[in-house]
């Protein structure tokens, strides 16, 4: 490989990663502080890109539109998942994880048949902001602007959740009910208000993630599963609940699947190094590289 | 410390609730007044995951049939309606889709899903049951060659005839020596792949090809192949993918100049037409298999007006194929003058039909119907919001068939 063909490999591994950390990010958060493996996390994602582009829809120029659905939909979405927390999953905490992953992948039917009759079956696309479209030239390379706003788009996120759970109240309230929700309880922490404000908070996250990825892929009914699987990989290998683990799980996965799919004899088998990686991450260290075992 | 782990169960279980995807289903129902009775015929398909689109179009055409041919009196004199359900192309959905349809709601004909993954599952499950099984989207050769069963009919140029096609179109272009491929990782992108690769080698021996990637449908991030075709400067690539799939590569290589920097052949659906509009490249060397803005004839005229005022969209290959299908099926069951599989198929296999791509035959020995596939170079149609062939060829489908000797040792012996 040429050095320009390394370039290139890296920066398409880095796009890829900073979308997944966005989507695995949140799906983490919430399995950490709620203990809910949430299946309809991907359903949100896709609501978030269907949401996208009927707000960019409205108006003829892009960037309005977008610059909103990047505010309106994550809202949206964050009020939609207090109603799932509220509704279903308030129910099912201390309940056997099974009980959770059927009622949340219920969830999943019931976003996949109302986003089909709301929104219809057709592909969607939509165009990226202006200053957003076509190459930057990079010495000899070209990349697509929007790939290096994903990039930027998922560093900005990182630090901003960075900041919320090392540096304000509610972090350290979340970070405690990821070491030991039964202590929280006792301290006095309203936990209920807690955790609807966390599960809030991963789907706007993941509402997140599909507004971004609106105008680099076809928006359509697929994009809700194909997003989980990869989520929950990255997840297990960072180590569930931990943020610091979603980042390099999304990393790892990201350029071994772009380095992967590079070499010819490798390219067959690249799809499913995101899946080998996971399984030996979960014989060597089930609690994940960033995550801690669970001691009782 | 408390720190969040999955129990054993959960591990297992989880996997296999990723892996199956979404379901939803219904029934439908047309207009008309004096009929002996109801009858349902079965049509599971993609209506959710990454082909809706095509699932939803091959739907509509179908529905569209069915009506009109209700309200001409129906099959038999019995009312037709259409139980549909979704497979979200994965084939064990379509396999309890299709045990269902036919062995608890009694559908007299089942209707092919898009996937061929998903045929290929549920063209057993017709045999064993004896129900006519018309396919008209997906369209793996295996289907009517090595999985050959007496009561499939194909009204969709099958991988055989398509790659075919577009090889004999590419390959004649002696100026393409460099070939690159790019299919989707499951059974229709590989056979078609193989059946291109065989018949370019007839064409042009000088041709090579210099590289070959199969991304899995529903693939999301196409960079790492769009980087890797690059670097390896082929002169043409030969493309299956599709849908969702080829509207994310179309999004992801524009801001690469790619259409500019490589030629590039691809499946050109009106569906994926209608999705990018004008940011469909133009100077594509295309192939379709049923283009409503190329088909000359009355019948599909006119059926492009209604379908129009019906759904407010363009009708795609799957529209066009689906409203084939049915009027196929609904044919030889009216002459039959009975739903029992053998007496439909009898009306069916050797016998020409009128559909709005024109007459057609389906083959005896494979039940492969003579269709044709188009041909042709994307350009800017004044008269549509997205590009057209310029010129669209119609490749006879006649010249595209697997010569019978072949089929023949392909198939089952019994």
């Amino acid at each position: 490989m040429s050095s320009s063909t390394v370039a290139l490999t890296v920066l398409a591994g880095l796009s890829a990663a900073s979308v997944l950390f966005l989507v695995a990010s949140g799906l983490s958060l919430v399995f950490g502080a709620l203990r809910v493996i949430n299946m309809a996390h991907g359903s949100l994602y896709m609501v978030g890109a269907f949401l996208t582009t009927a707000i960019v829809g409205v108006f003829s120029q892009p960037t309005i539109g977008f610059v909103l659905a990047l505010v309106l939909a994550p809202v949206a979405v964050a009020l939609i998942g207090a109603l799932i927390e509220v509704l279903v999953l308030r129910r099912l905490y201390g309940r056997e994880h099974l009980l959770q992953l059927l009622a949340t992948y219920a969830l999943v039917l019931v976003f996949a048949g109302g986003v089909r009759i709301v929104f219809g079956s057709q592909n969607r696309i939509i165009r990226p902001p202006d200053f957003l479209t076509g190459g930057v030239s990079l010495g000899t390379l070209t990349f697509p602007t929007y790939k290096l706003f994903l990039m930027f788009a998922a560093l900005v996120v990182a630090a901003g959740l960075y900041v919320l759970l090392y540096r304000t109240t509610l972090g350290r309230n979340v970070r405690a009910a990821v070491a030991d929700p039964e202590l929280l309880n006792a301290s006095g922490v309203n936990v209920a208000r807690l955790f609807t404000t966390v599960f809030m908070i991963g789907a706007g996250l993941a509402a997140l993630g599909g507004v971004l990825i609106s105008p680099d892929q076809a928006v359509g009914l697929g994009m809700d599963t194909d997003v989980l699987v990869a989520a929950f990989a990255i997840s297990v290998i960072g180590g569930l609940g931990s943020l610091t683990g979603s980042f390099v799980g999304a990393l790892i996965v990201g350029l071994a699947t772009s380095f992967g799919i590079m070499f010819p004899q490798t390219s067959r088998w690249s799809l499913a190094f995101i899946f080998v990686l996971m399984a030996v991450v979960l014989m060597i260290r089930p609690w994940g590289l960033f995550g801690r075992p669970e001691t009782s | 410390m408390n720190w969040p782990t999955l129990s054993k169960r959960v591990l297992v279980v989880l996997p296999a609730l990723l892996l199956v995807a979404s379901a939803c289903g219904g029934t439908t129902t047309s207009g008309g007044t004096t009929f002996k009775g109801t009858k349902k015929v079965g049509l599971s398909t993609s209506l959710t995951g990454s082909v809706a689109s095509y699932g939803q179009a091959g739907l509509n055409g179908i529905q569209m049939a069915i009506d009109e041919v209700n309200n001409k009196g129906g099959v038999n004199g019995y009312k037709i309606e259409l139980d549909q359900a979704d497979d979200a192309a994965v084939a064990s959905r379509g396999t309890d889709n299709a045990k269902r349809l036919i062995l608890e709601d009694k559908v007299v004909a089942l209707f092919g899903a898009v996937s061929s993954g998903v045929c290929l599952a549920e063209s057993p499950i017709a045999k064993q049951n004896s129900i006519p099984f018309i396919t008209f989207t997906c369209n793996d050769f295996n289907l009517t060659t090595t999985k050959f069963q007496p009561y499939i009919a194909s009204v969709v140029p099958n991988t055989y005839m398509e790659g075919r096609a577009i090889a004999n179109y590419l390959g004649a272009q002696t100026k393409y020596k460099k070939y690159y491929i790019i299919a989707p990782d499951y059974s229709f992108g590989h056979t078609e792949a193989d059946a291109f690769k065989a018949r370019l080698k007839e064409i042009n021996p000088s041709a090579t090809i210099i590289g070959e990637d199969y991304p899995k449908l529903g693939a999301t991030d196409y960079t790492s192949y769009i980087n890797k075709i690059l670097a390896a400067q082929p002169d043409i690539v030969y493309s299956n993918i599709y849908s969702g799939d080829l509207v994310t590569f179309v999004t992801q290589a524009t801001p690469f100049d790619f259409f500019n920097k490589v030629s590039f052949s691809t499946l050109t659906s009106t569906d994926d037409l209608q999705t990018l509009g004008k940011s469909f490249p133009t100077n594509l060397l295309g192939y379709a298999r049923a283009p409503f803005y190329a088909i000359d004839t009355p019948e599909n005229k006119d059926f492009v007006q209604r379908y129009q005022a019906r759904f407010l969209k363009f009708p795609s290959e799957w529209a066009i194929m689906g409203y084939d299908a049915y009027n196929l099926w609904a044919n030889a069951a009216n002459k039959a003058g009975d739903f029992a599989a053998d007496k439909v198929m009898a009306k069916i296999v050797g016998q020409p039909f009128k559909g709005l791509r024109g007459t057609f035959t389906i083959r005896t020995i494979d039940h492969q119907a003579d269709v044709p596939e188009w041909v042709g170079v994307t350009a800017a149609n004044p008269a549509y919001p997205f590009p057209t062939f310029a010129t669209a060829t119609l490749v006879p489908g006649a010249s595209l068939l697997m010569p019978e000797t072949d089929v023949k040792k392909l198939q089952p012996a019994s």
